[in-house]
């Protein structure tokens, strides 16, 4: 059933994503392959590209989330034999899907940047190369932690605009939601600031380079930051479930 | 034999209005009822319940033996009064969809439905008219062997002809092992293919009885004395 | 939709009387094959537990009988038909002969405008 789910998802959302990357990438091959030398252009490409891509995946799946359970389409979602739980891990993994696929995307755009101006050339490449090899646990540990915390903002977003569905607050349905939003933001930071207060971190930091990083922003911290929002995203998936099993309740 | 459709003691209360009131009733098999009452009575709302679309209750509801979940949206065929047909789907990804979800789904009875009202299978939704729409949302609903069928106001903004078709696709549906509440305000347009009736007032049930012991009683036929009963509404 | 019921009287009722009119005009023969419970019922445009319940009557009064395997048919009792046919008429009866009645004609009269009508127009 999930995998169902799943498949109508993508099919839903996939044509104007599909689209979108399209079109970047496109402009972005063009750009590259003829107006190399103009560098104010294509950075200007790059970065303003990137953002639309990001607003585009944005907006596109949390209206969906919105307009296909609580729009009228939901008549249909919630009377297809399913669990609540099966229908949020579907919106879920295809919201991930997208996002990692504009994670590619950009890092791949960022690679592609880096070559074409020399930033990465054959002088400093296996230097790069030696430095990402020796730390590849670091970097495995900060991708699985972006990826954790993708997810939490995807799951709190949801989180919002199902509360404010909830008929018990009348007319201040669309305040509780940005409420609710906020709330769960600021407890996301209480592990940083707990951590901060106990010296376990430093928490003034300044932008040096990767070493520097890497000593500030220990494995350890990073494990305990990525343990929060482990126990976040469970919290607050149950929490939209049961929103889901035993308060639906649709216009 | 047991019920299909036990329910006891059903209330529900919205901000400030209670839409049904301790609300006891059964259904059996094998029945087409029809659910009658003015706007506000509460049927929109018993519908949601049985169909699954409003969990939020408090009292008793049980469908073939199970409280509404996963179970009962599987042997309850809802047909609401709204088009909830996603935008990007043609007539022929509605049949698959509910090929792929509902194992009581008769894909090949789907079509010749579709056929026989000349409805073309690779036309989007969205460019459907309203009363083919209507009737695309009939016939996968019809096509499901499901227990319990729920139709909300399937011929509300139909034409007369396409009513008859619409009456003729539901008959012909129907089998005995199954139900179908049928609820509706063109009353004397369905009135003959009632097995019996619950008519709500402000959310009680104030009749619950065959058909023929309501015309015998009133000496009327059910359109006729609904209109009597509600004449101040 | 082949009939149109009136809504105040017992469906099966109406669903019986337009049975027995067929088999008194001839349309359905003594002896002939009824259609299904759920043919009939759509074909009418009925409740097929309507039409169960006018079937099972008619089968109470005879018109009807049921072969395990082979189906329901009609009655191939003639006399009882004839006796249908006779029955659905005593109302028209009844009207008529109160009407000529009530317009001052004794029965030797009656007799003899009926025998000059039916010469005429049945026979002739």
């Amino acid at each position: 059933m999930l995998l169902k789910l799943l498949k109508y998802e993508l099919k839903s959302t996939g044509s104007r994503f599909l689209v979108a990357f399209a079109v970047y990438i496109g402009i972005f091959a063009v750009l590259f392959g003829f107006f190399r030398d103009n560098v104010i252009l294509t950075t200007m490409f790059t970065v303003s590209g990137m953002i639309a891509l990001i607003v585009i995946t944005m907006l596109t799946m949390f209206q969906r989330y919105n307009t296909n359970l609580y729009g009228n389409e939901g008549y249909l979602m919630f009377t297809l034999p399913v669990k609540g739980r099966e229908l949020l891990l579907s919106k879920l993994i295809s919201t991930l899907i997208w996002m990692i696929a504009l994670s590619i995307v950009g890092i791949a755009s960022m690679v592609c940047f880096a070559f074409a101006y020399g930033h990465i050339n054959s002088f400093n490449l296996d230097v790069i190369a030696q430095a990402l090899l020796n730390n590849w646990s670091y970097f495995l540990l900060l991708a699985f932690e972006y990826f954790l915390s993708t997810l939490l903002t995807i799951i709190s977003i949801y989180t919002s605009i199902s509360v404010s569905k909830l008929p018990i607050w009348r007319k201040f349905g669309v305040l509780m939601g940005l409420v609710t939003y906020f709330v769960i933001s600021f407890l996301q930071g209480v592990p940083i600031f707990i951590m901060g207060y106990f010296k376990l971190i430093n928490v003034t930091m300044h932008i040096e380079g990767l070493s520097f990083i890497k000593d500030t922003y220990v494995s350890s911290v990073i494990w305990i930051q990525t343990g929060f929002i482990i126990i976040f995203c469970v919290g607050l998936f149950f929490g939209i479930s049961y929103l889901f099993e035993k308060r639906t309740s649709l216009k | 034999m047991d019920n299909l459709v036990e329910i006891s003691n059903l209330t529900k209360k919205y901000e400030g209005k209670i839409a049904l009131d301790d609300i006891s009733f059964s259904i059996s098999q094998g029945r087409i009822v029809g659910l009658l009452g003015p706007n506000g009575a509460g049927k929109t709302t018993l519908i949601k319940i049985l169909s699954g679309v409003l969990c939020d209750f408090q009292g008793s509801v049980i469908i073939d033996g199970q409280k509404p979940g996963p179970y009962t949206k599987s042997i309850v065929a809802y047909l609401p009064d709204k088009t909830y047909l996603s935008s990007w789907m043609k007539v022929s990804d509605t049949i698959d969809l509910f090929s792929d979800f509902y194992e009581d789904f008769d894909k090949f009875k789907a079509k010749e439905l579709m056929k026989r009202l000349k409805i073309e299978l690779d036309q989007k939704v969205t460019k459907l008219s309203k009363g083919t729409y209507e009737k695309v949302q009939l016939v996968i609903v019809m096509s499901r062997r499901a227990k319990l069928y729920v139709l909300d106001e399937p011929l509300g903004g139909v034409d007369p002809a396409s009513r008859d078709v619409i009456l003729d696709t539901i008959l012909k549906n129907y089998n005995e092992n199954s139900t179908v509440l049928l609820s509706t305000q063109l009353i004397s347009d369905v009135e003959r293919i009632f097995d019996s009736v619950i008519i709500l007032k402000d959310g009680q049930v104030f009749i619950n009885d065959d058909v023929d012991r309501v015309r015998e009683k009133s000496g009327k036929s059910i359109d006729e004395f609904f209109r009597e009963v509600f004449k101040c509404y | 939709m082949k009939v149109d019921f009136n809504p105040t009287i017992p469906i099966y009722i109406q669903i019986m009387d337009e049975i027995k009119k067929e088999i008194v005009s001839g349309n359905r023969k003594a002896g002939s094959k009824v259609e299904t419970v759920r043919d009939l019922a759509q074909e009418m445009g009925v409740n097929p537990n309507t039409m169960q319940r006018a079937f099972a009557e008619l089968e109470r009064e005879g018109l009807m009988y049921t072969e395990r395997t082979a189906g329901r048919f009609i009655t191939g009792d003639t006399v009882l038909i004839k006796k249908v046919k006779e029955e659905s008429v005593c109302g028209y009866i009844q009207e008529f002969m109160n009407h000529m009645k009530n317009s001052g004609f004794g029965r030797q009269d009656i007799i003899r405008m009926i025998d000059e009508y039916a010469e005429v127009k049945i026979d002739g």
